[in-house]
């Protein structure tokens, strides 16, 4: 195969990409064979197919996403944090973006019925969790008044025992009002990440490989 | 033998290009001397690093055409920093474990 050649099969190729891209692709392996000289022949073959070539492009470039997203031995360092966010900021193809949206908006109404029942399950702990340091809120206030006027009516003994109801739920209510907002806060957080991460794995993520 | 991943191969293209001014066919042949990787692995390599803004690109002419140039940017530089670190670090945890031996004494070699 001839430079020419591999370059004219390469373009034909490279029709997924923006012309930008696609044209700074041609001029890089342009000037590489150029650069070549003698060994262009060489350089062709040790380069591979024109489709093998073109492959690896628009797998690395054509997305605008880091191949290595999931590299687990650098992960930790300052840079893959600072490269990751260099990454999130770049500009996605218009088209895929628009994919993108559309699949997740199929995904959310065919899991419908499934995530309707996690919701309401989220609901219901959540509302369970309030009503019950609510209902602990109101005898801690409303049982010492009850308790108050029974004493005041002469019934020493159901009043004190009134009176005692009543501080028993306030103790309750310390105990337990700090430990329900932390659950509600975890319940929601884990509800949100899991919804994504299914809406990801159902997607398929192109730079989770 | 020992594969090159794709977080090393970034490095040592940013570590060739913070030497000199240099270009794409020079930059391939100088990888060949260290790591057997593939030749159109550099171009995805180079146009991601330029994208990230670690380094840029200018044309320069050589015998009569043109010719595209690589230079490290100032974030470039920040980011191959942070690999010889990385890298130094990973070597080190490596090391202690295939080149020492019990008393964690270097083996000779």
């Amino acid at each position: 195969m001839t430079s020419a050649e591999f370059l004219s099969q390469l373009n034909r190729e490279l029709t997924s990409l923006s012309p930008e891209e696609r044209a700074n692709a041609l001029v890089y392996y342009r000037e590489y064979l150029e650069d070549a000289g003698e060994d262009a022949a060489s350089a062709i073959e040790s380069l591979g197919s024109p489709q093998s070539v073109a492959e690896r492009i628009i797998r690395e470039v054509g997305t605008g996403k880091s191949p290595y997203g999931a590299s687990k031995t650098y992960q930790q360092s300052a840079y893959q944090t600072m490269y990751t966010d260099e990454n999130a900021a770049a500009p996605a193809p218009e088209k895929q973006k628009g994919d993108r949206v559309g699949l997740t908006v199929l995904v959310m109404i065919l899991t419908f019925p499934l995530w309707i029942t996690v919701f309401a399950i989220w609901i219901s702990i959540l509302a369970t969790l309030v009503a019950l340091v609510a209902a602990l809120a109101f005898a801690a206030v409303a049982a010492p008044i009850q308790g108050a006027s029974l004493l005041a009516d002469g019934l020493g003994g159901i009043g004190i025992y009134q009176i005692g109801t009543g501080i028993f739920s306030l103790g309750l209510v310390l105990l337990l009002w700090k430990p329900c907002l932390l659950a509600c806060k975890w319940l929601t957080i884990g509800l949100f990440k899991g919804c994504k991460a299914i809406i990801n794995g159902l997607l398929g993520r192109r730079n989770a490989a | 033998m020992f594969p090159i991943s794709a977080a090393l191969l970034d490095a040592m293209v940013l570590s060739l290009v913070a030497r000199e001014e240099t270009y794409g066919y020079k930059i391939t042949q100088d990888m060949q001397t260290a790591a057997k990787v593939s030749e159109s692995t550099l171009y995805p390599v180079l146009r991601r690093l330029q994208k990230n803004g670690a380094l840029v690109t200018f044309d320069r002419a050589y015998m009569g055409r043109n010719r595209r140039y690589y230079r490290i940017t100032e974030l470039g530089e920040t980011m191959l920093s942070q690999y010889r670190i990385d890298w130094e670090n990973h070597k080190q945890q490596v090391d202690s474990v295939l080149l020492e031996n019990a008393a964690g004494k270097e083996i000779a070699q």
